[in-house]
């Protein structure tokens, strides 16, 4: 009897303690979204029709480069009194456009990793790309 | 009675100081061979982006050529530390330069054509300057009528 109501009273001593949050940053980008866009036909006009303002324009000499993104943050975490554990995972999703000195599409560089944060602790191994 | 000293002590202890065990990761490292494979006077700039995906940052370098940079952390602390709470100041929420502030990565520097140059690893944080360096001013009868 003493077994089963310590079995029940330690979750319960221990589940105030744990923890998990998310922080997201813009919203996930849509790889058929991306897929879109031509280079050498789709113009700056044309990308910001369908992708929206972007989040940064970068001068490049006479050349732009559009940066899009996503970050997704997942913690989880718990203490025992003294002893703290906290594992926090960051992943984004990215795509840069490149554009000419004419506003052409030249080059586009994707990256979609913000689905793969995971919620683990410091000690277990986080699948990697 | 020595219980509940022990258990009092314990409590108290915890608010002033802590046993930590941290990790933060941001984003995955390219495979080693991957980053090796970039050559400069072969890689396209076109080949690069293709093969490591998009990079966090981009700068003007050399008037018309560009940098880019790829950046990831995996270190995090691995291990207990002890630690005493004097001051906790700062936001929570990093901005986009604040994060790439502290990884360290690889940066890919392309000529006008798009030709790849130059290839340097290390930390992100030590190309800041570079980066907030004004981009070069267009001559007005280079620039394109739009």
């Amino acid at each position: 009897m003493r077994t089963s109501h310590a079995l029940l009273v330690l979750p319960l001593l221990l589940a105030p303690a744990c923890f998990i949050s998310r922080d997201t940053v813009n919203v996930p980008l849509v790889a058929q979204k991306v897929s879109a866009l031509v280079p050498g036909k789709t113009t700056a006009m044309d990308a910001t029709a369908l992708l929206g303002s972007p989040h940064e324009v970068v001068q490049l000499g006479q050349r732009t480069a559009y940066r899009y993104d996503y970050t997704t943050t997942k913690r989880a975490g718990f203490s025992i009194i003294i002893v703290s554990f906290l594992n926090q995972d960051t992943r984004q999703d990215r795509a840069w456009l490149f554009f000419d000195a004419h506003d052409v599409l030249t080059h586009v560089g994707t990256s979609l990793e913000a689905e793969g944060a995971e919620y683990a602790m410091p000690w277990m191994d986080q699948e990697r790309d | 009675m020595k219980p509940a000293f022990l258990l009092a002590g314990a409590l108290l202890f915890a608010s002033c100081v802590s046993f930590r065990f941290d990790r933060a990761t941001v984003n995955g490292p390219p495979r080693k061979q991957t980053v090796a494979a970039m050559a400069p006077g072969k890689t396209s700039l076109a080949e690069a982006l293709k093969t490591l995906g998009a990079p966090l940052l981009a700068w003007e370098w050399k008037g018309d050529g560009m940098a880019l940079a790829w950046g990831w952390s995996e270190d995090g602390v691995r291990g207990i530390s002890v630690s005493v709470p004097l001051d906790q100041g700062g936001s929570a929420q990093a901005s986009y330069d604040e994060l790439a502030r502290h990884l360290r990565g690889v940066v890919l520097f392309f000529d006008a054509d798009g030709g790849l140059v130059d290839v340097r690893e290390g930390a992100l944080n030590d190309f800041r300057e570079a980066r907030r360096r004004r981009p070069a001013p267009v001559e007005a009868s280079a620039a394109p009528a739009r």
